[in-house]
C-alpha cells in the first residue's frame, strides 16, 4: 500500500456548491420536523383504541351489494386484526382489517345480497399490534 | 444572470454527480427494507418513543459514517455535518417516492401514518447514501478517513455494519420464529459460529492491521470479542426498537439477541469489507 501523506484532510474550500446547501437545509428541516412530530405524538396521553364503524358508501356489483365500511379509531393506540361485522335482516357479513392506526381510519368491505343501506355494522374485537 | 457570480456551474454539476451516487447508495441499501411488510407495519404501530429513539440514535451514527465514508470528496467537520443532513434528505426522498410508488403510503392516509413509515426508512436510506462513495465510486474511495481509523473508529465501523445487518432482519417475523425453534444447544452453537466467522473475516480482511496478523490471540481479544459484544448490543437495540423483546423472559431475550447477533456479527466483520 502506498504511504499516505500525513495531512490528509483538505483545507475547507469556502466555495461550496449551492446545491449542497440546499439539500443540507432540506434534510435538516425534514429530519427535525419528523423528530418534532414523532416527539409530539410520543408526548400525547395514551388511551386504548376507540373504534367505530359506519357505512360510507354502497356499490352495486354483479356479485351483490358491497358496503364500504369506514372504521374510525379515536383512541391513542393502534388496533390490529380488527373484526368487522355487518348484519342485514338474516344475513351476516364479516371482514377483518390488519390495522386501524391511532387517530386514523381504515376501510373494509362487506358483501350483502340486498341493498345494505339499512345494515348495522359493528366492530367485534381486535388485538394489540 | 446575477447569480452567475455565486453559482459555479462546474462545481454544481460535480455535486449533482455526488448526489446521484448518494441516491444510488440509498437505493442499494434501502430497497430490501422498503419492500419488507413488517417495516410498513412498524411505521404505523411502533411506539412513538421507540421510533424517536431510533431516529435520534441514528443521527450520531450517520455523522460517524459521514466522517469515515461519505459520498462527497470534501472533508472537514462542517462538510461532514452537511453531508449528514444531505444524506437524510436523500433518505427521506428515496423512502417517500418508493413507498408512494409501492402504494404503501397513500394520499388519503392519516399524516402520522405516512410520517412514521417514511421516517423509519429514512435512517437506513441515509446510511446507504453515506456508504455510497465506497460502494459505487471506482477510485477506491480516495481520501476517506477510514484507512487510518483509530481503534475506536474500527469499533464504530463494526457497530455500523452490525446495525445495517440487524436492521434488515430485526423487524421480520422470522427472527421470532427462529428464536422459538432454537434450543439451548442451537444457541450455544450459534455463539461459537458467530465468533469463529467474525474472527476469520476480521483476520483475513485485514481489519486488525499487520501487527495483529502475527498474533491471532491478540486480534481475538482486541477485535473479535469486542466486535461480538458490539454485535449483541446492536441486536438488543434493534430488537427493542422493533418491540421484539416485549413480553419475553430474560432467557428469551438472551436467546433472540444471540440469534440476531449472528447476522449482526457478520455485518460487523463485513463493515471492513464494505466501508
Amino acid at each position: 500500500m502506498p504511504a499516505k501523506p500525513p495531512a490528509k484532510r483538505k483545507s475547507e474550500d469556502p466555495g461550496r456548491p449551492v446545491l449542497q446547501w440546499v439539500m443540507a437545509v432540506a434534510g435538516a428541516v425534514v429530519t427535525l420536523s419528523a423528530i418534532g412530530i414523532v416527539a409530539w405524538e410520543a408526548l400525547q396521553p395514551s388511551s386504548p383504541p376507540a373504534l367505530s364503524a359506519r357505512i360510507v358508501a354502497v356499490e352495486t356489483t354483479a356479485a351483490g351489494h358491497v358496503a364500504v365500511v369506514r372504521v374510525q379509531n379515536d383512541g391513542d393506540d393502534t388496533a390490529a386484526a380488527v373484526q368487522i361485522e355487518g348484519v342485514l335482516s338474516d344475513q351476516t357479513a364479516t371482514a377483518s382489517l390488519d390495522y386501524v392506526p391511532r387517530h386514523g381510519h381504515a376501510e373494509a368491505y362487506l358483501r350483502f345480497d340486498a341493498d345494505p343501506r339499512a345494515a348495522s355494522v359493528s366492530v367485534k374485537g381486535w388485538s394489540a399490534p | 444572470m446575477t447569480a452567475a457570480a455565486l453559482i459555479d456551474l462546474r462545481k454544481e454539476r460535480a455535486y449533482v454527480r455526488d448526489l446521484a451516487r448518494a441516491f444510488a447508495g440509498a437505493l442499494v441499501f434501502n430497497i430490501p427494507l422498503l419492500m419488507t411488510m413488517e417495516m410498513w407495519e412498524q411505521g404505523v404501530t411502533m411506539e412513538r418513543w421507540r421510533l424517536l429513539t431510533f431516529i435520534v440514535a441514528g443521527l450520531p451514527l450517520l455523522y460517524g459514517l459521514a466522517y469515515y465514508a461519505g459520498f462527497s470528496k470534501r472533508r472537514g467537520f462542517r462538510n461532514d455535518i452537511l453531508d449528514t443532513a444531505v444524506a437524510l434528505a436523500v433518505g427521506f426522498v428515496t423512502a417517500s417516492v418508493l413507498l408512494i410508488l409501492f402504494g404503501v403510503v397513500q394520499w388519503n392516509a392519516p399524516p402520522q401514518e405516512a410520517i412514521g413509515k417514511v421516517a423509519l426508512q429514512a435512517v437506513p436510506g441515509a446510511m446507504g447514501a453515506l456508504l455510497a462513495r465506497r460502494q459505487l465510486s471506482g477510485d477506491g474511495g480516495g481520501d476517506t478517513d477510514e484507512d487510518d481509523a483509530s481503534y475506536f473508529g474500527e469499533l464504530f465501523l463494526m457497530a455500523a455494519g452490525a446495525l445495517f445487518f440487524a436492521l434488515n432482519i430485526a423487524p421480520t417475523e422470522e427472527i421470532i420464529l427462529i428464536a422459538y425453534k432454537a434450543t439451548a444447544l442451537h444457541v450455544l452453537a450459534l455463539i461459537a459460529l458467530s465468533l469463529l466467522l467474525l474472527h476469520l473475516i476480521v483476520f483475513n480482511a485485514g481489519f486488525a492491521g499487520q501487527e495483529e496478523a502475527d498474533r491471532p490471540l491478540h486480534a481475538f481479544l482486541h477485535f473479535t470479542l469486542p466486535g461480538y459484544a458490539i454485535a449483541l448490543g446492536i441486536s438488543l437495540f434493534a430488537l427493542y426498537v422493533f418491540g421484539r423483546t416485549d413480553g419475553l423472559s430474560a432467557q428469551g431475550v438472551a436467546q433472540i439477541v444471540i440469534v440476531l447477533g449472528f447476522p449482526a456479527a457478520i455485518g460487523a466483520a463485513a463493515a471492513r469489507l464494505l466501508v
